[in-house]
This record gives C-alpha cells, sequence and structure tokens, in this order.
C-alpha cells in the first residue's frame, strides 16, 4: 500500500532525495518496497519472528537516521540490506546468542527455526529440497536462500553474509551443485 | 550463453524479474540444456520458502519513522527558537543578564550600607567595634548594644527634662 501516490512510480533513488528534503510520502514509500525483504533477511539471521521484527523496525530507523551519508553509488535495497544484516547481528550478540561456529561451517539453518506457521504452505518436494539445503555449511546455504528466494544480487548476497561479491558467488555456485547432487543421491 | 551465465540468471528467472529480452535468451539456452533446466526447477523449488511477513509491519515501521524524524526536528530547532519558547509570565523574554545584574545591585546596596554606617563622623561604629576581639562591647540579638548604659525611651522627655538629665551626666 502505498500512502503516497505521487511516490509510487518513482525510483528509489529519487524516494531518497524527496526522504532527505523531509517529504514523508517518501518514507513511507521506501518503507513499503523495502520491509519484507529486509525482515525476512533479519528472519533467516535472528531465526525468531519477534526479534526480526524489532531489528527490521531498527534497521529502518538507522537508515533514515543516516540518510545523509547514503552516498547512492550503490542501490537503496543494497544499502539498507548490509544494515539490515548488521542490525540481526547485533541482536544476536546482545541477545548471547551468536553461535560459537564461525559463519562456513555446517550448522543448524535458521529456517528451521522459522515457525512453519510463517510460511507458506509448502509441497512435499520442497520440503525435501529444504531438508538437503539444511545441510549445506551456512554461507553457502544463505546465498542459496538469499538469491532464488530474496532474488538479491550477488553484492547483496556479500553484505549480507560478509564477503565480497564473488566469494558470494562461489558460495551460491557450490550450494547448487551440492544441492543437486544430493538430489541425484537421494533418488 | 553458456550454463554459468543461464546459471547465475534463474533466480532472477524463476522470481520474474528478468527484463523480456534475457527471458527470451534464456529460454533459448534452456530449450537445448537439460541440466539447466533442472537447475531452473530446483531453484523455483527453492523460492518457495519464502517465511511470510508479519502483518502490520509496514504500518509499525512507518509509526516509529515518523515519530523520529518529529522528535529529532524538534532537537533539531534554532537554539534562539528555543530561547524565545523560555520565558516569563506574560511572554516577556528572560533577561539575559536580569539575575546577575540584581545580585550586582544586591551586593552593592549592602555594601553601601555597612560602609556608610562605619564612616559617619562622629558616630561610635557599635558593629565595627563588635568584630574586634579586643572589645567586649557587641550588638545583641534586640539591636541594643552590650554593655552600654541603659536608658529609657528619651522621645517621652520634655526640653526641659532632657536638659536636667544631660546636666546630670555630665555632672
Amino acid at each position: 500500500m502505498t500512502n503516497d501516490p505521487s511516490c509510487a512510480a518513482v525510483p528509489d533513488e529519487e524516494l531518497v532525495e524527496r526522504a532527505r528534503r523531509g517529504e514523508r510520502g517518501a518514507l513511507d514509500e521506501l518503507v513499503e518496497r523495502h520491509h519484507a525483504v529486509v525482515y525476512r533477511v533479519v528472519l533467516r539471521i535472528v531465526g525468531d519472528p519477534d526479534l526480526a521484527a524489532d531489528a527490521s523496525q531498527d534497521t529502518f530507523l538507522k537508515a533514515f537516521r543516516a540518510l545523509d551519508g547514503f552516498r547512492g553509488d550503490a542501490r537503496f535495497r543494497t544499502w539498507i540490506v548490509s544494515i539490515a544484516a548488521n542490525e540481526a547481528r547485533g541482536v544476536l550478540r546482545r541477545a548471547g546468542r551468536r553461535r560459537e561456529r564461525p559463519l562456513d561451517t555446517v550448522s543448524e539453518p535458521a529456517s528451521t527455526a522459522v515457525d512453519h506457521a510463517t510460511r507458506v504452505a509448502v509441497t512435499d518436494e520442497v520440503e525435501h529440497v529444504l531438508r538437503l539445503l539444511a545441510t549445506l555449511p551456512e554461507k553457502q546455504r544463505m546465498a542459496v536462500q538469499l538469491r532464488t528466494q530474496e532474488g538479491l544480487s550477488f553484492r547483496e548476497v556479500g553484505e549480507v553474509i560478509g564477503s565480497s561479491e564473488g566469494a558470494a558467488r562461489v558460495n551460491y555456485f557450490h550450494g547448487i551443485r551440492r544441492l543437486r547432487e544430493l538430489l541425484e543421491e537421494s533418488g | 550463453m553458456n550454463c554459468a551465465d543461464v546459471g547465475a540468471m534463474l533466480p532472477d528467472m524463476a522470481i520474474g524479474t528478468l527484463d523480456e529480452r534475457e527471458v527470451e535468451r534464456v529460454e533459448a539456452h534452456l530449450a537445448l540444456c537439460a541440466a539447466c533446466s533442472a537447475e531452473l526447477r530446483l531453484v523455483s523449488l527453492l523460492g518457495r520458502d519464502r517465511p511470510t511477513v508479519p502483518e502490520g509491519l509496514a504500518a509499525r515501521i512507518r509509526t516509529a519513522v515518523a515519530g523520529d524524524a518529529g522528535a529529532r526536528r524538534e532537537a533539531a530547532r534554532p537554539v534562539a527558537d528555543a530561547k524565545s519558547r523560555r520565558r516569563f509570565g506574560f511572554g516577556f523574554p528572560e533577561p539575559r543578564w536580569g539575575w546577575a545584574t540584581a545580585a550586582v545591585l544586591v551586593l552593592a546596596l549592602g555594601t553601601t550600607l555597612v560602609l556608610s554606617r562605619t564612616t559617619a563622623p562622629g558616630e561610635e561604629d557599635v558593629f565595627l567595634a563588635s568584630l574586634d576581639p579586643s572589645t567586649s562591647v557587641w550588638p545583641a540579638g534586640d539591636g541594643m548594644v552590650a554593655g552600654a548604659p541603659l536608658l529609657d525611651d528619651l522621645s517621652d522627655l520634655s526640653d526641659e527634662d532632657l536638659a536636667a538629665l544631660l546636666q546630670e551626666l555630665e555632672g
């Protein structure tokens, strides 16, 4: 839903400029466009819907306070997704729930911590694929999830998993290749 | 377009964010490549696991953003503007040096009064005497001078009585 119809077809870059001038409708439209991806990125890191909602709100507050510092050499979505990932990692640190294992080791996926009621209905086939996905190293799993489920670019994926664009690309392709192998093995 | 190029675009293909020309190129490759077609199916399955966003989250964030922006605008108002809002009862601006000036005036007035008492010609200053530890004369709490002879109120004396009293004292 867009409160201000004049913002509906406006590119993010122009909305950012308007928001800098204090235009309330521009801020609302940026929230409308990006709150879902921010929420899901945070949820995949913290694994708790309530914490994810709080962190999503804090993400937008911090982003808009720092809007003057947004240089525009990246897309607004890339910028706010990176803020969201940092916010999510901060939530884990503050909650003392950060896993000691490094991110690139095999671990319980955040997606399994997400309440099934919050998901869309999925078929048995999808459940099977997700079980295989859960066995991937975390960086590979995150890269696959963020690329296939959120449509993030490799640069954005890198921002979230704390790596370069090239490393994000490698993690994605290794993850996909491994999933295909696991699917073939499982018949 | 090779398999690596197509593989990088398959998530966008599945989500539907490729433009028409790119879709045509990918579809042309998929028609000839079973591996990439299988990968597109896998990517499509993965893309169905999207957690739902809580209802009302966007409204909650918008409200928080509006409140935060208002608070920051209030905090950023010019100092002069804030001072103009700090007024005495009827809207008069608070005098900048008012309290300091008043304090100096009170201090100056008090000093003048003390000095005028201590320097009056021909008048013995019991207050100064009281500060001198070598003397036993000191002002008492009722305004009388301790150690001074007790006299009745002289205002009721007639001129004759007063002259007789002076003569008695001098005598």
